[in-house]
């Protein structure tokens, strides 16, 4: 019964939203335009305080919450769909949110998964490549990410947003003794420009010690297009702009970012300083949208078939007010994002392990898509 | 554990292997708990050594409970975080996919119900009810010993409903603050009543104290975290998801409710007229029967001058129908010199707490609080009891105290789990995971919850009454059996000195506040469900901070007599209009941690200081104090919550338009 299908040709459009913001307007706008399989996930931002006083550190502020959702989408409709949600939820204004688009490769659905099928044959529309951009994503212990949040935050980039996960590998292969490790993971994910990259990325890598043994993982992801709108530090009232609205307004009168990395001393210092630590290049991120029950089968699939860890995080199938099957008492479908990242030689195990999986369970909401990991880093033994 | 199975390649580690993982895991645990009790313990000893100016009695036996106290919060957070947690949130994501709402709803009261009957501080007031003098309340004193059944029966029932309630409360997204507004109205005027209306202010005011107490103990350490979970798991099904405080409200709910029922309970036998000393009391007027028959005998459980209590007990007896004895100076003497007879008046004696048991036909107390106040001005030193400072009271037998903390924490930790465990796995049909972890994670918290216990009891219990029944020293002279210190009253009767001893009382409660499991697992709760945006920290630090009001209020209120009606309505008052202004998340955040802030570590070391401070001023009941350390937190983590909103409204975007338009 659980046919799966292939398609090509799709983005992963992420958008992340300051709670109590737009995100309603966002999601309708979604919605009319025929996203079904949106899955909605909470996170909240990472801000810089100056302040360092005894109050704020025995009371330390709230850090401001934040929705993120996710969706694939064709790729040729991606640009024109990013434009809608911009628009609705007014992410050109300084501190409204992010958005970003993502390739994905061989998406595999099954027959009740609610993709967004294809319209049109179009053709992807090109991207500048003063636009390029790069989403770093950072999987450490829970409790870890705020000091690589700031890391990336005093590198340069936007507000990093931080979102838990469960992780499982090493855990669960210890038997009883896995109760002394716990599964509890932070996901730390910011979208910076292609020329900030080296420099956020050693940041948060140094930041959370992540080449030291069992601190976490540092990948990226090429991202197509995208918008950040969301502010870092914390600036005092009378300030007018935020520390990212000045480099922007800088950027605008030299014309370019050439100038940031302009000091030709500091950049070789900050590719040397990357360079000492080794990193993994060409990997492939496999992740799997599925109803939550379901997924502790797929990471026990994917960990089967040899992956060396996998996560997971739990958000909810955000669909239409009034589509649901039960309307008189309306539960929330938790799914959940399991991901997990490999060398290109594992991936087709992977995906067969789980293919089996889902036969032998006859799971019939799932989907499944790889996508790009050109640059990782952890801790890789003696 | 049939998937674990299937990893082809599941580590085989040696024995050196596994210690060299597990050695520091509960390295971290050990170390995590003793930055959680080093605080208020280090506080206790420096203020008797330096400011009371005695010496630690008992001190070995105290060193070794609170090392004892320190492993079981270890072994007990472990046992939340492998074990009752993970099974509250996996029976509530479960039930309102597989229940119809009534289920639901009926389960929930159950558990409130069980909740109840499982928490070991309901017993605490229950026998406390031994020690009331029946003439002074005879209400409190019936409902307390002749329906003491009825009563816990209607505080579980309270419980129950407001488990139902809260529940309710996440299938149809309401807010808390109705609820909030509605109950604490009808209490506050319920209060108000009992209090001014001078028909029921004679007869049913005793009760107030007991009524508001029951509401802050039934929240104790082992149902916060399983409530939490509970809605946690059935808010992850049902909310809309907009608001990140889904899961909480319930421990709010469920201290409010059992007040109501107790104070309601309280005007039924009141308007029935069958307590006692009335026209309807079904056991009549109790006797107290003279030539050894009934006799009431005191084991002063901490004080080498049990003695003269136990003999002012004897003599009480003889004299039928009194309940109290009195002493002279000379009585003293003769007393310390010969030991024993002829003793006359000078002094009160009352006796609250302990457990009435039947000793060869002899019906005694046991371990009760026995309080001597002078009749006269007469200014005792027994200051050479203290010449010795024993280590290990003779009296604590070790092997009892585990058997009975055990059988505590077995009860509270088997009612709720093994209910919890057999609807899941027989009515819901839903396995979980890792069946073994949630097995080790029950042990675990039996295990630390009886050391816990345990370590109360020889420990920081001890340590607490020797230092909160000194504290009166500061301002008081005339207090009996040694309690002055060596350098005698440091301000004599004075305010200044009763202010010190409101000072000390804030800083107590601050310090054992942050010691209290139910907080430590509420602060994790929040942390969790607000995705790391609220840290444990803030709420925590608020929470203790509002403690440390609330019982410095409670030292004030004693010290000086005033009444409970006087410093309770005000501030509930106040905070209906600060819960008005404040956003959901916190009004829950604020409401729920009140309820969570009384437990196994703040309870004793409190309840013996207001005691001894009580017994210095003569003031009989040591209820309510409780009551206030709950409104405390209430207050400053809504404080707290307005000033962060106010700081994160101003950190906020500058959008164009307010957000009206996004919802239309």
């Amino acid at each position: 019964m659980s046919e799966m299908q292939t398609v090509q040709g799709y983005e992963l459009i992420t958008v992340v939203l300051p709670q109590h913001g737009r995100s309603r307007a966002v999601l309708d706008t979604l919605h009319q335009r025929g996203a079904r399989s949106i899955v909605h996930f909470n996170a909240r931002g990472a801000v810089l305080s100056e302040s360092h006083s005894l109050i704020s550190r025995m009371f330390p502020p709230p850090s401001p919450k934040e929705d993120i959702f996710q969706v694939l989408v064709p790729a040729n409709e991606a640009e024109q769909v990013m434009q809608e949600a911009i628009t609705a939820g007014q992410l050109h204004i300084s501190g409204a949110g992010a958005i970003f688009s993502s390739p994905c490769e061989r998406v595999e659905f099954s027959e009740n998964y609610p993709l967004w099928t294809k319209r049109s044959d179009a053709p992807v529309p090109e991207v500048e490549d003063e636009e390029k951009r790069v989403a770093v994503v950072c999987i450490v212990e829970r409790g870890a990410a705020d000091p690589i949040a700031k890391g990336a935050i005093l590198a340069g980039s936007p507000g990093p947003s931080v979102y838990f996960a469960e992780g499982r590998g090493l855990r669960d292969r210890v038997r009883l003794l896995r109760i002394a490790k716990t599964a509890e993971k932070e996901i730390v994910m910011v979208v910076v420009e292609a020329i900030d990259e080296d420099l956020v990325f050693s940041e948060m890598s140094r930041a959370g010690r992540i080449t030291e043994p069992g601190r976490g993982f540092i990948y990226t992801v090429p991202v197509t297009r995208g918008l950040t709108n969301i502010t870092g530090t914390e600036s005092d009232r009378k300030q007018s702009a935020s520390m990212q609205e000045i480099i922007r307004a800088i950027d605008e009168l030299k014309g370019g970012k050439e100038w940031r990395g302009y000091n030709p001393l500091a950049r070789a210092a900050t590719q040397k300083a990357s360079a000492d630590k080794p990193v993994l290049r060409d990997l492939v991120c496999l992740s799997c949208v599925t109803p939550r029950d379901h997924s502790d089968a797929i990471m026990d699939a994917m960990l089967i078939a040899g992956a060396p860890a996998a996560s997971v995080s739990h958000g909810r199938l955000r669909q239409p007010a009034g589509e649901d099957a039960d309307a008189s008492m309306r539960l929330n479908r938790e799914w959940s994002l399991i991901q997990s990242i490999v060398s290109p030689t594992l991936v087709e195990k992977l995906r067969e392990s789980v293919g089996k999986s889902i036969a032998e369970k006859s799971i019939s909401e799932i989907c499944l898509y790889s996508s790009a990991v050109p640059k990782a880093q952890t801790y890789l033994g003696k | 554990m049939a998937a674990e199975q299937k990893y082809s390649d599941n580590l085989k580690l040696g024995f050196f292997e596994s210690l060299s993982i597990f050695l520091p895991y509960l390295r971290d645990k050990v170390v995590e708990q003793i930055k959680c009790v080093w605080f208020v313990i280090a506080y206790l000893v420096l203020f008797q050594v330096l400011v009371l100016g005695l010496s630690i009695v008992y001190s070995m036996m105290i060193a070794l409970g609170v090392l004892i106290v320190v492993l079981g919060l270890a072994f007990f957070m472990e046992g939340l975080r492998l074990g009752l947690m993970p099974l509250g949130e996996i029976t509530g994501s479960t039930l309102p996919r597989k229940f119809p709402l009534w289920a639901t709803l009926l389960f929930a009261t159950i558990l409130g119900f069980l909740a109840t009957f499982a928490e070991p501080a309901i017993f605490v007031l229950k026998a406390a009810g031994s020690g009331i003098a029946p003439q002074e309340a005879p209400l409190l004193y019936s409902l307390l010993n002749d329906y003491s059944g009825i009563l816990v029966a209607c505080v579980g029932i309270g419980v129950g409903i407001a488990v139902a309630l809260g529940i309710l409360r996440f299938f149809y997204n309401w807010s808390l603050k109705p609820f909030i507004y509605i109950g604490v109205t009808t209490l506050v005027l319920l209060t108000a009543a009992i209090q001014f209306v001078p028909s029921l202010n004679a007869e049913v005011a005793p009760i107030l104290g007991l009524a508001w107490d029951c509401g802050a103990v039934t929240t104790g350490p082992v149902t916060v975290p399983l409530v939490l979970a509970l809605g946690i798991g059935v808010c992850r099904i049902v909310s809309s998801g907009d608001g990140s405080s889904a899961g909480f409200g319930i421990v709010t709910l469920a201290s409010l409710f059992p007040i109501l029922a107790v104070s309601l309970l309280g005007l039924y036998y009141y308007s029935a007229q069958t307590y006692y000393d009335t026209e309807n009391y079904p056991q009549g007027v109790p006797q107290i029967v003279e030539n050894g028959v009934v006799t009431q005998e005191a084991t002063f459980q901490y004080k080498a001058e049990a003695k003269i209590a136990e003999i002012a007990a004897r003599r009480e007896a003889a004299v039928s129908g009194r309940s109290y004895e009195e002493f002279t100076e000379s009585d003293l003497q003769a007393y310390l010199e010969n030991g024993a007879e002829g003793l006359e008046t000078d002094y009160n004696i009352q006796f609250s707490g302990g457990t009435p048991v039947i000793r060869d036909g002899a019906l005694m107390l046991e371990n009760p609080t026995v309080r001597l106040s002078p009749t006269g001005n007469t200014v005792l030193n027994l200051k050479e009891s203290f010449a010795s400072s024993p280590t290990w009271h003779p009296e604590i037998d070790f092997i009892e105290k585990l058997w009975e903390s055990f059988i505590n924490a077995f009860k509270a930790i088997l009612y709720l789990c093994g209910f919890l465990f057999v609807v899941l796995l027989i009515f819901l049909r839903e396995k979980p995971r890792y069946i073994d972890e949630l097995i080790i994670g029950f042990g675990a918290a039996i295990a630390g919850m009886m050391l816990f216990l345990l370590g109360i009891a020889v420990g920081l219990e001890v340590l607490g009454a020797q230092v909160g029944s000194n504290v009166p020293a500061l301002f008081s002279s005339t207090v009996p059996w040694g309690m002055e210190g060596a350098w005698g009253p440091l301000v004599a009767e004075g305010f200044f000195g009763k202010f010190v001893a409101v000072v000390f009382g804030f800083i107590l409660g601050y310090g054992a506040t942050l010691a209290e499991p139910a907080l430590n697992a509420l602060g994790s709760t929040v942390e969790k469900i607000t995705v790391g945006a609220f840290k444990k920290n803030l709420l925590m630090q608020s929470v203790a901070t509002g403690v440390g009001l609330g019982i410095g209020t409670g030292v004030f209120k004693i010290a000086y007599n005033i009444d409970l009606a006087y410093l309770l309505i005000p501030p509930y008052l106040l905070l209906l209009v600060l819960t008005f202004l404040s956003n959901e998340d916190f009004v829950n955040f604020a409401w729920d941690s009140a309820g969570v802030t009384t437990g196994p570590i703040t309870v004793p070391l409190v309840m013996a200081m207001g005691l001894g401070i009580g017994a210095a001023t003569g003031v009989s009941d040591g209820f309510g104090v409780l009551a206030l350390a709950s409104v405390g937190p209430i207050l400053t983590v809504l404080v707290v919550g307005l000033i962060v909103s106010r700081k994160a409204k101003r950190a906020q975007p500058v959008t164009d338009e307010p957000e009206m338009e996004a919802s239309a």
